[in-house]
């Protein structure tokens, strides 16, 4: 017996949390016994896929239910936060220059493009009012690994806005348009950006993890699945739109930013519908909430 | 429980009717009794829901590899699966002696 390869062991941790910290051990403990080899790593890899879109598994409903909330709940703050920013910075490139032809401010694309407008906002309220429900119970409930989650983007987001203060300071002093920028300014700008992408990136990833670490129970969790349907609906609506003009446009700016406006308009698309698929499944498990003893 | 002989769920309740087992000891089990190799990941996503539904149960035990065994209702689904399986297989091999006597009847045409 020669133990697990690492691809076992990948495969392994690949499989659902509440999986892994029931059968996980014991999967281990099986791949040690078979000994590594490219078939028992696929069939590791499927049935970790076949979990994932099917999560019939636990001996408890009562915890199974309590997890699909938790998932849901995960996968809409996490798809939100994806089709939110990926559509502000593809409409950016799409619609802020578009290409001779093609006018977004006027007639059916006008239209579309507040009705997207006006669904991105409803989108970003409640997925922020969903988010500080979520937030509040589980740093109130998940003890101090909660909060070490918490902290750094939280952190990274204030000093996100106080950084803000002496380029909003310049600009208002300053006409920025046809001079060029002080050296201090366009280094700091590129700094703040990053900083702004990464905290974007730290705090969409942290809430799913803060709430694996909270378990929170399904009565606190369920509030946030119920708002997760006008969220994921509205996320439809920008979704659609960078769709339609994507295939409007097609590649009329040329293919560095058609590349990279088609990866973002497929990864919102993506993001959108699988919150969809995730909040249908979570509404199921929604009635069947069994309350905690008073 | 759908499927049939072939299906994981029903290989891993007929290993454990002969007793209690764990996930290596299943497959080696159905390997020589079925010639059939489950795959960990397989063997777990079956075990996993059979322990959902109540008809294994994982025993206590202090080591990774935790056996398991029947309970009365994985004992009784198992019961009717074969019960089932058998009906049918009786059947169906009734149906193909009657065919192959008309095949002899007519000559052997295929």
């Amino acid at each position: 017996m020669s133990g697990p390869s690492r691809w076992q062991r990948l495969a392994v941790t690949s499989y659902p949390p509440s999986f892994r910290e029931r059968y996980g051990d014991e999967l281990t403990a099986l791949c040690e016994d078979t000994g590594p080899g490219i078939r028992s790593t696929a069939d590791l890899a499927l049935g970790s896929l076949r979990l994932w879109l099917s999560p019939s598994y636990g001996p408890d409903p009562v915890e199974r239910r309590r997890w699909r909330l938790q998932s849901t709940a995960a996968t809409v703050w996490v798809c939100a936060c994806t089709v939110l920013a990926g559509t502000a910075a593809t409409l950016r490139l799409q619609v802020d220059g578009p290409p001779p032809g093609f006018d977004p401010t006027t007639g059916a694309w006008a239209v579309a493009n507040n009705a997207a407008g006006a669904a991105i906002v409803l989108a970003a309220v409640l997925v922020a009012l969903a988010g500080a429900w979520l937030g509040f119970f589980a740093l109130r409930e998940g003890g101090p690994a909660v909060r070490r989650v918490a902290i750094a983007p939280v952190v990274c987001g204030l000093v996100c806005v106080v950084a803000m203060v002496p380029f909003a300071w310049y600009s208002s002093r300053h006409d920025l348009i046809g001079t060029s920028l002080p050296l201090w300014f366009a280094l700091g700008g590129l700094a703040w950006l990053l900083l702004v992408m990464v905290t974007a990136v730290w705090g969409t990833l942290a809430m799913p993890y803060a709430l694996r670490l909270a378990a929170l129970p399904a009565d606190r969790l369920r509030p946030a699945v119920v708002v997760g349907v006008p969220v994921a609906l509205a996320l439809l609506v920008p979704a659609t739109l960078l769709v339609a003009v994507a295939l409007r446009v097609g590649d009329a700016w040329g293919s560095s930013v058609t590349v990279v406006t088609t990866v973002s308009t497929v990864a919102v698309a993506a993001a959108a519908v699988v919150a969809l698929v995730s909040v249908v499944r979570g509404l199921k498990a929604a009635p069947h909430v069994v309350a905690p003893p008073a | 429980m759908s499927g049939g002989v072939a299906d994981p769920g029903v290989l891993v309740l007929g290993s454990l009717a002969g007793g209690p087992k764990h996930g290596w000891a299943v497959t080696e089990d159905v390997r020589e009794a079925m010639g059939v190799t489950l795959g960990p990941g397989t063997l777990y996503g079956a075990l996993a829901r059979l322990e959902a539904r109540g008809l294994v149960r994982a025993l206590p035990s202090d080591e990774r590899r935790k056996p398991y065994e029947l309970t009365a209702a994985g004992a009784t689904a198992l019961r009717e699966r074969a019960e089932a399986m058998r009906e049918f297989s009786g059947t169906a091999l009734r149906r193909l002696a009657s065919g192959s006597s008309a095949l002899d009847f007519s000559g052997g045409a295929v």
